[in-house]
């Protein structure tokens, strides 16, 4: 499966959006995060954080471009869509539509720059037919774009979150986070600490940074 | 049921075994293990015991994350029953279903959960993965394997009172040469098949708790994150 690409957000959102929908199941929202127009990490809530809880959902959403500080952002998932026009609330449900919300949010300056496109599906034999893409003014996730790529502030005096604990954090929570290769490194995820983590996975903690102290003195070797 | 399953035909294969007369035992989950699209193995779990360290389900997915064949499927039974008449005989049976597949042409591998028809009526249907009772753990097994040998991870299976099956028709590719799994309850095995029986163990034990509902809420889905379907060449962000 390949990551969306910056230059073709719409049309790479719904390639991957393919694969469940044909599924029957539903797409769940999922952010991508971009650097130099390159994905970098992925993040999607677990199905738990979606049948109860959406604004947990997209709390773990948001929270992920804050922390890392990444400036270009795609996030896209299942929408539903009723004509307001229809009064009667059966009929109009029953007559919905369904779609796929993909938006692209990028901070300029002081700015949050954002596209909200809207492209409707059906299934036919087998198949996802793609409707045009309708460009809106917002959607369901703009909002969560705003908020994760307005610039830094510091409104209270606490120390930052690490990379690491945030990607242990939502992964303990359901919401799965995978980077591209090198970037679990780039971003310090591997630096796990036996004081940041459960109980019950300070084992593996001590056993990476084992592993990661024996990497280190190999290569220290080979290079001197 | 006749003839190893494939990767094609095994949910016809588990649907079909729920028409056979031992259907009615089955109480138990089983797993298959494919190489090049046939099922090698077959491990019908062991009954679960109330004073249980871990159920059978958890240690079926060790097993098959440190076995790491090209494909794999843990099917777990499910007893349909009237709700107004719960003392009732079950109505009818199914396969909820949790598959791994090594990707071909790409990095990786899928995981999915299915479910299978119920009275052999309509088709299998997909459900969010999450729903297989053992995908997270599955998921976990296979990123963090030990290492164990094959032939270790069954000799393990069986002295943890799973039952392996074999179809003799074909030829296996695996080597043996630590002692057939068979053997192992009486014989005891090599100090090396032992060995890694004990880290296995404890490998097992630790994936339980790992992936008990996340404290404080009962629901059986909130556990840690299934990674099912990974861009080609992306690895999980959290390290362990």
């Amino acid at each position: 499966m390949q990551p969306p690409r910056w230059d073709d957000p719409i049309g790479s959102a719904c390639r991957e959006a393919e694969a469940t929908i044909l599924r029957g199941l539903q797409v769940r929202p999922t952010l991508y995060g971009f650097v130099d127009d390159e994905p970098v990490i992925r993040v999607q809530p677990g199905v738990v954080a979606l049948s109860g809880d959406m604004d947990a959902a997209m709390q773990h959403l948001a929270v992920v471009p804050t922390v890392l500080g990444i400036e270009q952002v795609l996030v896209f998932g299942h929408a539903r869509l009723t004509d307001p026009e229809i009064g009667d609330d059966h009929l109009r449900d029953a007559l919905a539509t369904y779609a796929i919300d993909v938006e692209v949010g990028r901070r300029e300056g002081g700015e949050v720059v954002t596209d909200v496109h809207m492209v409707e599906r059906e299934v036919e034999d087998g198949e996802v037919r793609w409707q045009p893409p309708t460009e809106l003014e917002e959607g369901g996730w703009t909002d969560l774009l705003r908020y994760a790529l307005a610039p830094p502030r510091r409104v209270l005096d606490l120390p930052p979150v690490s990379a690491a604990c945030l990607a242990y954090g939502l992964s303990r929570w359901g919401t799965v986070v995978e980077v591209a290769p090198g970037w679990r490194e780039r971003f310090g995820m591997d630096r796990l600490d036996r004081r940041d983590v459960r109980p019950i996975d300070r084992r593996r903690v001590r056993d990476l940074t084992r592993r990661r102290g024996t990497a280190r003195r190999s290569t220290q070797e080979v290079g001197s | 049921m006749k003839g190893r399953p494939t990767w094609e035909t095994y949910e016809a294969w588990l649907t079909g075994f729920l028409d056979t007369p031992d259907a009615d035992l089955l109480e138990a989950p089983l797993a298959m293990i494919f190489t090049g699209g046939h099922a090698d193995w077959l491990i019908d779990a062991r009954p679960e015991r109330p004073d249980d360290e871990v159920d059978p389900l958890t240690e079926l997915a060790v097993v098959v994350g440190e076995l790491a064949p090209d494909a794999a499927v843990v099917a777990a039974p499910v007893r349909i029953r009237d709700l107004h008449e719960a003392d009732a005989p079950i109505v009818s049976r199914t396969w909820v279903v949790t598959s791994y597949a090594h990707r071909a042409d790409g990095e990786g591998y899928d995981l999915r959960t299915r479910t299978l028809p119920v009275d052999g009526i309509g088709s299998a249907s997909d459900l969010d993965v999450e729903h297989g009772p053992v995908a997270s753990v599955l998921d976990d097994a296979i990123r963090n394997r030990l290492g164990v040998a094959p032939v270790h991870a069954l000799y393990t299976a069986v002295s943890w009172g799973h039952q392996l099956m074999v179809d003799g028709s074909g030829e296996v590719d695996l080597d043996l040469s630590a002692g057939a799994p068979a053997d192992a309850p009486a014989s005891g095995g090599t100090r090396a098949a032992e060995a890694a029986r004990h880290r296995l163990g404890r490998h097992a034990r630790d994936l339980a708790t790992r992936h008990q509902p996340t404290a404080g809420w009962p629901q059986p889905l909130r556990r840690p994150a299934v990674h099912a379907s990974t861009p080609d060449g992306w690895q999980a962000a959290c390290p362990i």
